[in-house]
């Protein structure tokens, strides 16, 4: 059993028995997967930095080493591919649970949130899809910021800001790196962090005290 | 009998019930906890009776003492899948713990680029002498000062990347024969157009076998 | 809790099992329900009773956590945590199915002179992809327009909800939105691929 000292394990498993709210549904378990998949893409995307070579020459090789020579490569790096899968159809299905039975009434902040995150989810899919650096990957940015160019007045600045060049260059692959290690964990993080908070604090709270 | 109350019921609540029971000849004791009440009900009725007469007064569940062995039955099979969704966790940490340690570990491709291969012996280079060896497909120059010292020099001229370096046994130099650069035996430019001297590889001598290591 | 003593427990057996209790920190008293001797668990963490279960005169234990849970809800653990504990496991364990069998791509080399004449989407952004598509032959701005309006009308359901309520009641609107939309996105992700 856990050890009852006072300090942060008491407050940590005073707050795992807290009771649930008995209106509490099990389709709730989505927003818990999301969780994590999230603690999961964390710790694969670690592991997986720790054999990836963000530079533009070296990158694609980096990325056949870890499916080819690296022991159980091919493992971790399955496992991020698919959790993104996982996490953006998750994502999407609790927006859409929370949409139709409503529940945004009960916390407009929450849904802010949420909306958040998936704009974060899907800005890392894309940005990890450019990371290996390999054909489809380079097209499909091709592609995809040339429709952004079309923009006018801010197409072009967009397109600096995003692209860090009028095309798709090496910079582009630095700024892809940057964003989806360095930006949009942390602020995934925290948006997910501020969500559990928010709910655990609604679903636990009694009703007595309500009134 | 035992009914079991919510703990916020009040001693005005539990006293209009007390005489109720007693009403319909129920004795009734009463025992309050932390997070219930317990009402002990003795009499002539059964439990359908008792939940009859407390229904739409306050939430109580009625309990048959007999009943022990069928709930403990029923907490044993729950705590038995808690144990094998327990178990079953302890499984999945160590079937991805173990592969991830793995994972640590640098690849066996990783080593493999970075051995000693064996590339010529010492009788074949003689002393303040260069001889031209190939490692790995790419030009290495073994250099030999007097005795067993020995180094390797990269054989590819600094000036333009793919002209390979020739030594000069007359003039004891490393020569260039597309521009013109010369080094010494330690890889420093002497004349000609490169600025950059001679990049160094380990070699090991092993009896009279020399060795010299793959990659940078 | 509740736990069951056998007819004819002296004082002493109980008061020996009730000092057991007192061990793991659980408070309990004697009641008697007729001449059924009981032991009420009136504070404490009533999980341990279960260690008492190996004295003789115990014949067994009465959770008496109904109204309880009625008013309050379970507590999140064990209960809660342990469900949705399966679901994580049973999920992680598809995904590890999924990297054995269907490893993801990517380690095609950069061809810079050829463009790829048939690109593959990923199939999340089929969907926008086929959006902005349906712009084809008008500026493309208005196809940016368009879509980050969208996306910021999601962004606000909640005030345009509170604007709208007084005079729709009920959930049906929300629902029938929720299944529009869902129908939009899964047809303009099949859109190319199954028509």
């Amino acid at each position: 059993m856990i050890a009852r000292e006072e300090g942060l394990l008491a407050a940590l498993w005073s707050v795992l028995r807290k009771p649930v709210s008995p209106e509490f549904r099990s389709t709730f378990v989505f927003g818990w997967m999301i969780v994590i998949l999230f603690v999961l893409q964390i710790v694969t995307g670690i592991l997986l930095s720790l054999y990836y070579d963000p530079r533009p020459a070296a990158a694609n090789e980096s990325v056949q080493l870890i499916m080819r020579d690296v022991s159980s490569g091919w493992l971790i790096r399955g496992l991020h591919h698919w959790s993104s899968t996982a996490i953006l159809i998750l994502a999407l299905c609790q927006l859409l649970r929370v949409f139709v039975v409503g529940a945004f009434r009960r916390s407009p902040t929450s849904w802010y949130l949420g909306c958040l995150l998936l704009v974060f989810v899907f800005a890392q899919a894309f940005t990890g899809a450019l990371l290996p650096w390999d054909n489809q990957a380079y097209w499909w940015a091709n592609r995809a910021l040339e429709s952004l160019e079309s923009i006018p007045y801010i197409g072009q600045t967009l397109l600096s800001f995003l692209n860090g060049g009028p095309e798709v260059t090496d910079h582009t692959l630095s700024r892809a790196h940057a964003l989806h290690v360095m930006v949009f964990p942390w602020l995934g993080l925290v948006a997910v962090a501020v969500n559990v908070w928010l709910l655990a604090r609604q679903w636990t709270r009694q009703r007595g005290a309500e009134r | 009998m035992i009914a079991v109350l919510p703990a916020e019921c009040t001693d005005e609540q539990l006293s209009a019930i007390g005489l109720v029971l007693e009403g319909r000849g129920w004795t009734s004791e009463i025992s309050r906890g932390e997070e219930q009440v317990i009402l002990l009900v003795s009499g002539p009725e059964r439990e359908a009776d008792l939940e009859f007469a407390l229904d739409g007064r306050v939430d109580a569940d009625v309990i048959a003492v007999d009943d022990a062995r069928h709930y403990e039955r029923g907490r044993r099979n729950r705590r038995r899948m808690h144990g094998l969704v327990g178990g079953l966790a302890i499984l999945v940490a160590f079937g991805l713990g173990i592969p991830v340690l793995g994972y640590l570990r640098a690849p066996q491709s990783v080593f493999a680029a970075y051995e000693f291969v064996p590339v010529s012996s010492l009788e074949r280079l003689g002393e303040n002498s260069a001889l031209p060896v190939r490692v790995d497909s790419r030009l290495v120059l073994l250099v030999r000062q007097t005795g067993r010292q020995l180094y390797a020099l990269s054989g590819l001229c600094t000036y333009m990347e793919d002209c390979q370096l020739e030594w000069n046994d007359a003039r004891r130099q490393i020569v260039c024969p597309c521009h013109g650069g010369v080094y010494d035996l330690y890889g420093n430019v002497v004349e000609g157009p490169p600025s950059i001297p001679l990049a160094s590889f380990e070699v090991d001598l092993i009896g009279s076998e020399i060795r010299v290591r793959k990659g940078a | 809790m509740i736990i069951v003593l056998a007819r004819g427990t002296t004082e002493e057996q109980a008061n020996e099992v009730i000092g057991a209790l007192r061990g793991y920190g659980v408070m309990a008293r004697l009641v008697r329900d007729g001449d059924e001797p009981l032991l009420h668990l009136f504070d404490g963490p009533t999980r341990s009773a279960r260690s008492v279960l190996g004295f003789e005169c115990v014949v067994g234990l009465l959770p008496t956590s109904g109204p309880r849970i009625r008013r309050q809800g379970r507590r999140f653990y064990p209960y809660h945590f342990i469900n949705w504990s399966s679901a994580v496991l049973l999920m992680l364990g598809l995904l590890v199915v999924m990297s054995g069998f269907l490893p993801p791509g990517g380690t095609l080399e950069i061809n810079e002179q050829a463009t790829l004449t048939e690109l593959e989407t990923p199939w999340y952004l089929r969907a926008p992809t086929n959006f902005f598509a349906l712009f084809a032959g008008r500026p493309a701005w208005i196809g940016w327009v368009c879509f980050v309006a969208l996306l910021g009308l999601g962004f606000i359901v909640p005030l345009i909800d509170r604007f709208t309520r007084r005079w729709i009641r009920g959930k049906w609107p929300l629902k029938l939105v929720g299944l529009i939309a869902l129908f939009a996105w899964l047809a303009l992700s099949l859109k190319g691929l199954v028509y």
